[in-house]
């Protein structure tokens, strides 16, 4: 990681870095400085009078902590946040902000030890912070990144809640709508894809994504999984890649890595979805509702 | 606290955001204050695309909101919201034909992704060149009553019209 700790999103792919975060179970803060256009890289380099917001990946242990969006690292808080929503009055705020001033852990963990802030509301908290920007980021064509694993982690932003940095790319690239700077990075028509383990490990694949992969045993080219499949070459290719770039795959004669562990990522939604709602839940709803009709 | 996910989906400006702020406008008078529902919110800025709104009805039920990002392309933030969900609504704008096509997607991918009780809230009836609600269940493929769900006229702007798609969504649920 140390030759990669700064470059250009036209040189390694957000893929390509978030990986190398996840093996070597990184800590540290990923600042991702977006510029669009085709801006010369020896140019944007030299220039760092410009003031242009910048993504703040926070990682712990190679697992994406908290991503905050903004000119300066430092500013936002969970308690920012949370005061926002009115969740707690403005004086309990301060009084909390006292109290968890130097602690080294995440602030939103230890509210949710003291029963301040449910596990729900953290769960928001951070679909807003983390899985909403990651689509985001990875539609960022130009750039430079910098990773500095020296950086403090800002606990005060983190809600104790994480993505593995793998899922985050999966989940990041799945919501790519511009593949256009990464055609040369995809697997070729004629390349084959392989399988870097038997099993998904718990990983939780689109469909056509698993189709692909149970098709990835190192025999069948990219073209002739795609026809077999009546996928566009494409399609193939960008799933082809998602795979390799999660290390659920590789491209033959590319030297394999490791099976890795795959991590459900944690989802938007307050209520728990495999809980079926209550018929006390239905009815006493229904009897809210025929109020309000008048 | 029992939560719902509910997720509105729909067809460009049928009147989701809309739906999203009706239903969430009918909160109780809660006693304890920063337990009620309008304290959490998507700001417009930080996910630009999802509405979020709460329902707290009862000290102990609450109904999450959600809004499918405004754009065209099924990505996935919209399989998080669906794989989420309890329940949907699917509205429709009557008076824009042209729409139906990708209503009709909308509900592949739902059905794709999971079976969870939901209807189909048309709106804009008031409007000129709206089709009848039975018009736009055969544009929707729905050619045998039976196995269509139901689909209920709503005036998104409305509390009392929200309130009855909401009932009918619930009666699904039972
Ligand atoms: N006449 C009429 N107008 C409606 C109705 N429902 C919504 N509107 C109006 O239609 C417009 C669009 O409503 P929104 O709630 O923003 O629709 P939306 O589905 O969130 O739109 P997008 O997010 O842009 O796809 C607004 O001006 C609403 O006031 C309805 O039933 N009848
Ligand atoms: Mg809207």
């Amino acid at each position: 990681m140390q030759m990669l700790a700064h470059g250009y999103l036209s040189q390694y792919s957000l893929a390509e870095i978030f990986n190398l975060i996840q093996e070597g179970k990184k800590n540290g803060v990923l600042s991702i400085e977006p510029r669009d256009g085709s801006i010369d890289a020896s140019k944007v380099a030299q220039d760092s009078t410009l003031e242009i917001p910048c993504y703040y990946v926070s990682f712990q242990g190679g697992r994406v902590m908290s991503i905050f969006y903004g000119l300066e690292y430092e500013n936002q808080d969970l308690l920012a946040m949370v005061l926002e929503r009115q969740w707690i009055p403005l004086e309990q705020i301060k009084e909390l902000k006292k109290k968890l001033s130097g602690l080294t852990i995440p602030w939103g963990l230890q509210l949710k030890v003291w029963e301040i802030i449910s596990v729900d509301r953290l769960r928001l908290l951070f679909d807003i912070q983390v899985l909403s920007q990651l689509a985001k980021i990875f539609e960022i064509s130009e750039g430079k990144f910098r990773f500095d694993p020296h950086a403090e982690l800002n606990y005060p932003e983190m809600t104790g809640l994480s993505l593995s940095a793998r899922n985050a790319v999966l989940l990041g690239l799945r919501g790519l709508k511009d593949w256009s700077r990464l055609t040369n990075k995809l697997p070729a028509p004629e390349s084959r894809l392989q399988r870097a383990s038997s099993e998904l490990q718990g990983s939780s694949l689109e469909n056509d994504e698993q189709l692909v992969w149970q098709l990835a045993l190192g025999e069948m080219s990219v073209l002739e999984i795609a026809a077999q499949l009546n996928l566009e070459i494409d399609k193939v290719r960008q799933i082809g890649f998602r795979l390799c770039s999660i290390g659920l795959t590789h491209e033959v004669a590319v030297k394999p890595s490791p099976p890795i562990e795959i991590v459900k990522p944690v989802c938007v939604g307050g209520g728990n979805p495999n809980i079926q709602i209550s018929t006390a839940f239905v009815s006493k709803l229904i009897g809210f509702l025929k109020q309000q009709k008048g | 606290m029992e939560i719902m996910n509910l997720v509105v989906t729909g067809t460009l400006g049928a009147g989701k955001s809309t739906f999203i702020l009706s239903a969430s406008e009918m909160q109780v008078a809660a006693p304890d204050k920063h337990n009620t529902g309008d304290e959490a919110f998507f700001p417009q800025d930080t996910t630009a695309s999802i509405d979020f709104e709460t329902l707290q009805f009862d000290e102990e039920m609450a109904i999450h909101i959600y809004g499918t990002p405004s754009q065209v392309r099924f990505d996935f933030m919209w399989e998080i919201l669906i794989e989420r969900a309890h329940a949907y609504v699917l509205l429709i704008a009557a008076h824009r034909p042209s729409e139906f096509h990708y209503a009709r997607r909308i509900l592949n991918f739902m059905n794709q992704h999971a079976q969870i009780p939901m209807i189909i809230g048309i709106t804009h009836n008031d409007c000129e060149g709206a089709w009848r609600p039975e018009d736009i269940a055969l544009a929707l493929g729905y050619h045998n009553s039976t196995k269509q769900p139901p689909i209920v006229a709503v005036n998104t702007q409305d509390r009392a019209s929200v309130a009855m798609a909401l009932i009918t969504l619930m009666e699904q649920c039972l």
